[in-house]
């Protein structure tokens, strides 16, 4: 029999230690001997990031990641879009009752292969179970500290005319995956999630210090959303072309159909950079150099004083690109 | 033709506009359909001066008689029945809130994408009334005559329709007829066009001397129409062209049509701001008027005016822009309309609110 996740692993007890033992400690390495309420942290002197946020995609596996691997992702992301080098995660989990083991396991599993591969480690955490039907298998919080070397500040707010906007790669790819996934569209062979950590790629940009505006992983929402509010952020307007967006064939073919736009599509492996017009095509070369770049394309600028998104299309004609509304797509990330 | 080659075509058909463009010209696109999609491609910005673009009254949302929409709500309202609808109806403002509200009350309201799903629903729950809102034009019209028949055939006794479906031509001869209405040609609409063809449109050329086009739907296409049209106005020679032949057969779909005639008899209608256009409704023939919720469920139609200071009529019969409303963008915005162009996907307010902010267009030429 398949074992599964009861209420009494959430207890508090031998089946909660037993649990975390097995499972989360596995994953994440470490000794469960040296358990203590918190993780205590030596930080290096200087500004401090810290991030969290909470996870519910569904469904939990998808091709190109899961859960785990997402909600690891998305916390170094969110650190790395202030310019910080992460340096510890915590994860709490929700889990319903009912949850299989096996796939728990999985998930821890693939939080700690992130970990692993980016030397960032997971130091502390929590487990709580529902009953059935109070919750959806697993939801996972991630919190993360990361330190901001001293020459960086990465803000809308320090967004000029002129400057230059790079995405980091195509867009849409995983908000497309996700949707394909559930609408039951064949992709075995196509768009996986973009799901990826990009502290790396934001530390390469480090040596042109304030060159390098602002940062942010377009995740729910999409581009749109995140160049809506640097334009109302930075009371900028800024254009964009339509041409340069770089979307994969598959992803542009398929939001055709199913009537969604690539630009307001959650991505989660991909930052949009502003970047002064001086440095803006060293920067690309840069990105581009880096494995999590290779398709970063330069897609616009910022320009007057009118705070809103313009999209030149590949008419030559331009519209306005509007603020995403009501419901985008639950449950993306 | 790829998309290298539509796009030197669509820049050819930019210049030679502007070439023949001498004095103001005002087309109409009929279709809310049109509307949306010369929003969203940004054609106003390469238009010359001399071409305004105004919308018209054929997005099915928008002319809707709130004395309908308030029938329709007060039959959801006392759930005894299950409504099914297209999604755009969700978030029409009645006078007692929108049916998404309804829905949220308790009320059962279901959307769907076509009218047989309205059938699947009376066949799989022969316990419940399931009533299909029929809205829209000749494009949406036959899959409802179709629903009526199946249930016909299959002898399902609970399913009935709130019949609001209305016919094009009709109204664009009212609304010519009409006062203070300055027309100089009009986009005519494909999808509506795909199922009665040509013929319909003759008297607006033969009868007003205005120029007609059906176009379809990407922006090469409408602006051939424009084109086409802004010829025609030049010329003084009033025509209608199918430029959209592709799709669009003189005679127009047969099948459709004999399935419409077999089904519906014309009658009269109510439209938001052009009033009682008689004949231009689909009313159940005698044989099928047992498939009529109005009359099934004896559903009161009173007269109402909802939404003071909404300017949704004379929106609809171009005759001022979404941004001349003085509630547009500030009381009036896609999460909280008040009038029903702002709700659908195909309304021009919507339209306006989210793609055409002209004012905002970055100046040419600067990033
Ligand atoms: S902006 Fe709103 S209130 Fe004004 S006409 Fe349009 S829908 Fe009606």
């Amino acid at each position: 029999m398949t074992e599964t996740i009861r209420l009494a692993h959430g207890s508090g007890g031998e089946m909660t230690s037993r649990l975390i033992k097995e499972i989360f400690y596995a994953a994440f390495g470490g000794d469960v001997r040296d358990a203590n309420d918190s993780a205590v942290l030596e930080l290096p002197r200087g500004r401090t990031a810290f991030t969290t946020d909470s996870y519910v995609i569904s469904p939990m596996f998808f091709p190109g990641g899961d859960i785990g691997k997402l909600a690891f992702c998305g916390t170094v992301n969110d650190l790395a879009s202030v310019g910080a080098r992460p340096i510890a995660l915590a994860a709490s989990f929700i889990i319903e009752e009912g949850t299989t083991f096996e796939d728990l396991r999985r998930i821890a599993g693939s939080i700690g292969e992130v970990s692993r591969a980016t030397g960032i480690p997971v130091v502390t955490g929590d487990t709580k179970v529902v009953d059935k039907g109070s919750g959806d298998k697993v939801f996972i919080t991630t919190s993360g500290v990361g330190s901001i070397p001293d020459d960086i500040d990465y803000h809308p707010r320090n967004i000029r005319p002129g400057d230059a906007i790079i995405v980091t790669g195509s867009i849409g790819d995983h908000g497309y995956c996700i949707t394909a996934l559930r609408e039951g569209i064949d992709i075995k062979s196509a768009v996986t999630s973009d799901c990826a950590p990009l502290h790396g790629l934001v530390e390469a940009l480090w040596p042109f210090g304030a060159h390098i505006r602002a940062a942010r992983d377009a995740t729910r929402g999409g581009v749109g959303m995140v160049l809506n509010e640097w334009a109302m952020q930075s009371s900028r307007g800024i254009l964009i072309h339509e041409e340069r967006l770089p979307v994969k064939d598959e992803v542009a073919g398929g939001t055709a159909l199913l009537g969604l736009e690539p630009i307001y599509l959650a991505n989660e492996g991909k930052m949009l950079i502003a970047v002064s017009p001086e440095k803006a095509a060293e920067v690309l070369d840069c990105i581009r150099a880096h494995p999590a770049g290779a398709d970063a394309a330069l897609i616009g600028n910022t320009g007057d004083d009118k705070p809103r998104v313009v999209l030149e299309t590949a008419w030559g004609t331009q519209r306005l690109v509007p603020v995403p509304r009501g419901e985008i797509l639950p449950r993306i990330c | 033709m790829n998309r290298d080659d539509d796009k030197k075509y669509f820049h050819l058909m930019v210049e030679r506009l502007r070439e023949i463009s001498k004095r103001p010209i005002k087309l109409m696109e009929v279709c809310g359909t049109h509307t949306m999609a010369i929003g969203k491609s940004g054609i106003r910005t390469v238009l010359p001066v001399e071409i305004e673009l105004v919308s018209g009254p054929g997005c099915p949302v928008c002319v809707t008689a709130d004395s309908d929409i308030d029938a329709f709500m007060g039959l959801a309202r006392d759930h005894r029945v299950t409504l099914v609808t297209y999604g755009d109806m969700m978030r029409v403002p009645g006078s007692a809130g929108s049916l998404a509200e309804l829905k949220a009350e308790g009320a059962d309201i279901r959307v769907a994408y076509s009218s047989l799903e309205a059938l699947a629903f009376a066949r799989s729950e022969p316990h419940k009334e399931i009533v299909f809102l029929g809205v829209g034009f000749e494009t949406t019209a036959p899959a409802t005559a179709h629903a009526v028949k199946s249930a016909v055939a299959e002898g399902l006794q609970n399913f009935s329709v709130y019949n609001l479906h209305k016919t094009v031509p009709l109204a664009i001869r009212a609304l010519l007829a009409g006062d203070g209405v300055q027309i100089d040609g009009l986009i005519l609409p494909g999808h509506v066009s795909v199922i009665i063809g040509e013929a319909p449109y003759a008297f607006i050329a033969d009868e007003f001397g205005v120029s007609g086009a059906i176009a379809g739907f990407e922006p090469p296409e409408i602006m051939a129409a424009i084109v086409r049209l802004a010829g025609d106005i030049n010329a003084g020679a009033p025509r209608i062209s199918n430029i959209y032949p592709k799709a669009v057969k003189p005679e127009g779909n047969v099948v459709a049509q004999g399935l419409l005639d077999e089904v519906f008899a014309p009658g009269d209608a109510e439209w938001r701001g052009l009033g009682v256009i008689p004949g231009s409704g689909l009313d159940f023939r005698e044989a099928f008027t047992s498939f009529d919720a109005a009359k099934r469920f004896a559903v009161e139609r009173r007269e109402v005016r909802l939404h003071r200071g909404c300017s949704c009529g004379e929106i609809l019969k171009g005759m001022i822009k979404p941004s001349d409303c003085p509630l547009f963008g500030s009381l009036c915005t896609p999460e909280r309309p008040i009038g029903p162009c702002m709700v659908s996907s195909e309304g021009t307010c919507a339209a306006y609110f989210l793609y055409n902010d002209d004012a905002n267009i970055v100046e040419r030429g600067r990033p």
